[in-house]
């Protein structure tokens, strides 16, 4: 299978006046497409640091890093922007639906960035509210939702335009157990369709689900 | 389209942000509308006639006797006519009052002679006849008539009046014409008439102001080279040393109101920049809310345009909101502004909301909307939208928006600070100008106009002694203490100038008169007056058997500058046009000065002759009274009408009001700057309140640790009300260096109070001080009254 991302040599540090604190640190990182990875480590070890890198929406790190056969350096934001939305999904813990935009709404949101007509908005929205068994919550703001119902709308918003790449920041932390596995038998069938996932996770259990665990330490790969 | 459908539609789910928007740039964009619509009819329009800016005034100047602008003589304006070739007209327009003959008894009207070319000049031909002929203009010429259209509508109720006669100052008048509407230029008339002049009128005797209308491809300039040379060729001894020249009529026509008008201009435009520092503020308090859906929309994909479009549409919704409620208060002000104060503004000028009006108006609110909105947007675009997602759902605005809302109070305090200072200085102003030493006492003062029209009053002896019997009828009125007149009231808006020589002066021979101003008063003048009399005596209560016996005061201005050092008394004074030697007049009396022409102007030398020995057609009674002078007026009107019932009243007011028409401007411009000024603290005082508001819901969670780890509210007090009044004194600071500045450019427009006044800054801080200080009290008394434990749960 071809090389989704690969990362040589990634460092990131964080420039305090004077001082420099190193946070990732000589990363080098292959994921081939159609791998579910798995990323863990102790707090601060700079796990979100580098999703965010992986998501494009960091582009202040040295080191090269090609996604999907393009070379991040020296790409213009514009370009890495379209990038972006052409190639990765996010799922964040906090689930982050906008409040004052109903289920529909947030889901239309990634659409409404990418060039797609109404009509078919609305059909790939309804088709989604449909794959997701959320259809009755459709016209349901955000606050009227379990937080595991928000989650499952927070990933249908994540996979709605069809990414290759679907990045996952601690998908299941502010969930308890039962809701948490629900949202991973869905990442597992989502990969199983063929989306790329990388996850970030405290847990075990949901550890297993992927094909691959990367340790982190301190900003470097654990072996 | 559709995002603006959105804007509509986000802005309505939050009505309370969006009215505050709107009412902001409402007030912001209406204050510039009303300043910006006189400026538009005063500055930019002009004159109602067609290409205004080829009316010129034309003048005449003798600089080696510091005389920069008069008006001209007779043979000179017909000189100027005659020789000039950059002139398509010239004509004169010399203004008067006349009475006019009706069924109730002599009325007063203001009119204007003018040259048969007049409205041919103006470019502006009667609405209803037509305007006057060559010859109309000529001695012998039968007796023509023009009316204004408003005089038309107000005295005969708009009927048909073309043919008509009319008898003004007892002479019969053929109406051949209707003016056209609101074309009162240069100078309000209620009739217009063809000026005759005798043909050996005097060169020298200055009384006639004359404008022209340049010719296709001349300019200013060669107009003034040309008039330049016409007095040259003139070859009488008289015109020695003057020259002529000429200026737009335009500029004349608003030189009074044009810096004032700039400097509210001025004022308005920061009071809206005020507007836009105060919504960028507030967008940003609002932005900082959602910097998290920024980052969660960045992370979706959404570009920077994508996330910049939908402020930008909320801004192009707030400035058409903003636009047309300004456009009602504009309205709104204006007509307050005319009502205020009508005689602010030339007659000719009627300001309206045209479409220039309409199209600033709008450019300022989306001007003012757009710049606040790229504020909010640069700041919302910058934020890096990991750290938003990271810091979780609470939304915590970053720091540098917090800072950034703070640099706009200090520029909101700023700019108020500088309009307060200006605003303080301008009613320094006024109050100068209205409580300074007029040297006379005008409280307990009557004055009473007159004008002693037609036949019955042909001659000086029928004047003199109906001029007399009035004195004793009016002496009589109970609750009148004294009773005299003079010819020219000080500050009554119209004063006579005469050339004069002086015996044995070798510096000023009787063939190079000086120019003084001149009255002719009736014995008791000064005294009535309340002007003290310094040496001598006064003039003397009988005519002079002949004029080399007439008797003469001057006042001290006069001695100081004629007889430095040395008395006046007993000095002769050639006098009338040219000085003719063989018309003298002995100073018998030096009298203290009086502000005669303008408030602002220093006292000038003057001679006071006796209205007895040169009797115009014109006497104002000035009346001392025991009671309030207004209570008096009818009394004194019946009185004039029983005993002589062919004068003309033309007024009969206190004096004070008199003084009070000279205020007009300058009360204006405080006003107007004073209520901007009071605006723009508002504006200042709500954006500090908004901000520390911001700044304490912010910090809850702080002040709650605060409060737990022993803070006692008053400490919290404290806290808050020191950034409140730390970001005053900043704005304090750097708004009354900006004062200073600005206050530079006021120079003429102050009187008595200089820029740099420390009581005028002093107070400014105290208001500043007492203004912010209500700003603060609210949120920090919320800051100081919160309940720890919940502030602590509060995420
Ligand atoms: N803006 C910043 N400036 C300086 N240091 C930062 C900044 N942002 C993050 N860091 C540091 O980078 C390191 C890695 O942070 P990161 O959020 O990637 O950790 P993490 O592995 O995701 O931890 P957790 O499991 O708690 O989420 C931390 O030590 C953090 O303090
Ligand atoms: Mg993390």
């Amino acid at each position: 299978m071809a090389d989704l991302i690969k990362l040589e040599n990634v460092e990131k540090r964080y420039v305090n006046g004077a001082v420099s604190t190193w946070v990732l640190r000589r990363i080098s990182l292959t994921v081939e497409e159609g791998e579910f990875v798995t990323i863990m480590g102790p707090s601060g070890a700079g796990k979100s640091t580098l999703l965010a890198i992986l998501g494009l929406l960091d582009a202040e790190f040295d080191g090269s890093y090609t996604l999907d056969g393009t070379a991040i350096h020296g790409l213009k934001p514009k370009l890495r922007g379209e990038l972006a939305k052409r190639t990765i999904g996010f799922v964040f813990q906090q689930y982050h639906l906008l409040d004052d935009l109903t289920v529909a709404e947030n889901l239309e949101l990634p659409l409404s960035y990418r060039d797609m007509k109404g009509d078919e908005r609305k059909g790939l929205v309804a088709d989604t509210l449909d794959r997701f068994q959320i259809v009755g919550k459709k016209d349901l703001f955000p606050r009227q939702l379990s937080g595991g119902q928000q989650q499952l709308v927070g990933v249908a918003r994540a996979v709605i335009a069809k990414p290759k790449l679907l990045l996952a920041d601690e998908p299941t932390g502010n969930l308890h157990s039962e809701q948490g596995a629900e949202i991973m038998e869905l990442f597992k069938e989502l990969n199983r369709q063929g989306t790329t996932i990388i996850q970030i996770t405290h847990s075990k259990e949901n550890a297993a689900y992927g094909n691959r665990v990367v340790r982190l330490k301190d900003g470097w790969i654990a072996d | 389209m559709s995002e603006l459908r959105q804007a509509l539609r986000r802005l309505g789910r939050s009505p309370g942000f969006a009215l505050l928007a709107v009412a902001m740039l409402g007030l912001g964009v209406g204050t510039n509308t009303a300043v910006f619509s006189l400026v538009n009819t005063l500055l930019l329009r002009g004159l109602p006639v067609p290409a205004p800016g080829d009316l010129l005034s034309l003048f005449q100047s003798n600089p080696k006797r510091g005389v920069e602008r008069d008006v001209t003589s007779v043979p000179n304006f017909r000189d100027w006519r005659d020789q000039s070739t950059c002139f398509t007209h010239v004509s004169a327009v010399d203004p008067g009052q006349a009475t006019l003959a009706t069924p109730e008894g002599p009325e007063v009207l203001a009119i204007t002679g003018v040259s048969a070319s007049f409205f041919d000049l103006l470019g502006v031909p009667p609405v209803a006849g037509r305007g006057f002929r060559k010859g109309e203009d000529e001695e012998g010429a039968p007796l023509t008539a023009i009316l204004s259209h408003r005089f038309w509508q107000s005295r005969f109720g708009g009927r048909p009046m073309l043919g008509s006669p009319i008898t003004l100052d007892g002479r019969p008048f053929t109406v051949i014409g209707i003016a056209k509407e609101g074309l009162e230029v240069p100078v309000a008339t209620d009739v217009y008439v063809p000026a005759i002049y005798p043909a050996d009128s005097q060169r020298g005797a200055l009384f006639l102001p004359v404008i022209a209308r340049l010719a296709k491809g001349k300019t200013l300039a060669d107009a003034r080279t040309q008039l330049a040379a016409i007095m040259e060729r003139i070859p009488s001894e008289k015109e020695r040393g003057w020259t002529a020249s000429a200026v737009p009529l335009a500029e004349d026509a608003v030189s009074d109101q044009r810096m004032s008008l700039l400097l509210l201009q001025g004022a308005v435009l920061l009071v809206l920049l005020i507007v836009a520092a105060n919504l960028a503020a507030l967008l940003l308090a609002r932005a900082a809310r959602k910097t998290r859906d920024g980052a969660v929309r960045a992370a979706l994909g959404a570009s920077r345009m994508d996330l910049a479009a939908p402020l930008l549409a909320e801004g192009v919704v707030l400035a058409l909101g903003g636009w047309l409620f300004g456009l009602l208060l504009g309205r709104a002000f204006l007509a307050v502004l005319l009502v205020a104060s009508p005689a602010a503004l030339p007659a000719w000028a009627r300001p309206v909301l045209d479409g220039r009006v309409l199209l600033v108006s709008l450019g300022a609110a989306l001007g003012t909307a757009l710049l606040a909105s790229l504020v909010a947007i640069g700041q919302k675009v910058r934020s890096v939208p990991i750290e938003a997602l990271r810091e979780g759902s609470r939304a915590t605005p970053s720091r540098g928006s917090r800072r950034a809302q703070a640099v706009f109070v200090v520029l909101e305090l700023t700019l108020s600070v500088a309009l307060l200072g200006l605003a303080g200085l301008t009613l320094r102003t006024l109050s100068n100008l209205a409580t300074q030493n007029l040297g006379f006492e005008s409280r307990t003062l009557l004055v009473a106009n007159l004008l002693l029209p037609g036949a019955e009053f042909e001659t000086p002896g029928a004047r003199r002694s109906a001029v007399q019997a009035l004195t004793e009828r009016l002496s009589g009125l109970p609750g009148v203490t004294s009773v005299s007149g003079t010819t020219t009231l000080p500050l009554g808006g119209n004063y006579n100038d005469t050339v004069f020589g002086l015996e044995d002066r070798p510096d000023a021979p009787a063939t190079e008169p000086n120019v003084t101003g001149v009255d002719q008063v009736l014995p008791g003048y000064f005294e009535t007056m309340g002007m003290a009399l310094r040496e001598g005596r006064d003039l003397s209560p009988r005519s002079a058997p002949d004029p080399r016996a007439s008797e003469v005061v001057v006042n001290q201005a006069f001695e100081r500058r004629y007889f430095p050092g040395a008395s006046a008394l007993g000095k002769r004074v050639f006098f009338g046009p040219r000085a003719d030697p063989r018309r003298a007049a002995t100073i018998v009396g030096v009298v203290s000065d009086v502000k005669r022409e303008s408030l602002r102007r220093s006292e000038r030398p003057q001679l006071y002759f006796s209205y007895l020995d040169i009797t115009p057609r014109r006497m104002t009674f000035v009346l001392r009274t025991a009671l309030t002078p207004g209570e008096l007026s009818s009394q004194v009107r019946a009185a004039i009408r029983e005993v002589a019932p062919a004068a003309a009243i033309t007024s009969v007011t206190p004096m004070d009001s008199v003084l009070g028409d000279n205020l007009t401007l300058p009360r204006f411009l405080a006003g107007l700057l004073t209520f901007f000024a009071v605006t723009a603290l508002v504006l200042a005082a709500l954006g500090l309140f908004g901000v520390l508001s911001t700044v304490v819901a912010q910090r809850t969670n702080e002040i709650g640790v605060r409060l737990a780890l022993g803070a006692k509210p008053g400490d919290v007090f404290r806290l808050v009300t020191g950034q409140g009044l730390g970001l005053a004194a900043a704005g304090l600071a750097l708004g009354v260096g900006l004062s200073l500045g600005l206050g530079r450019l006021l120079g003429g427009l102050l009187y008595g109070v200089s820029a740099t006044d420390p009581t005028n800054l002093a107070s400014v801080a105290a208001v500043l001080f007492t203004v912010a200080s209500l700003a603060c009290i609210l949120p920090a008394r919320r800051a100081a009254s919160l309940d720890p434990v919940a502030a602590l749960r509060e995420e």
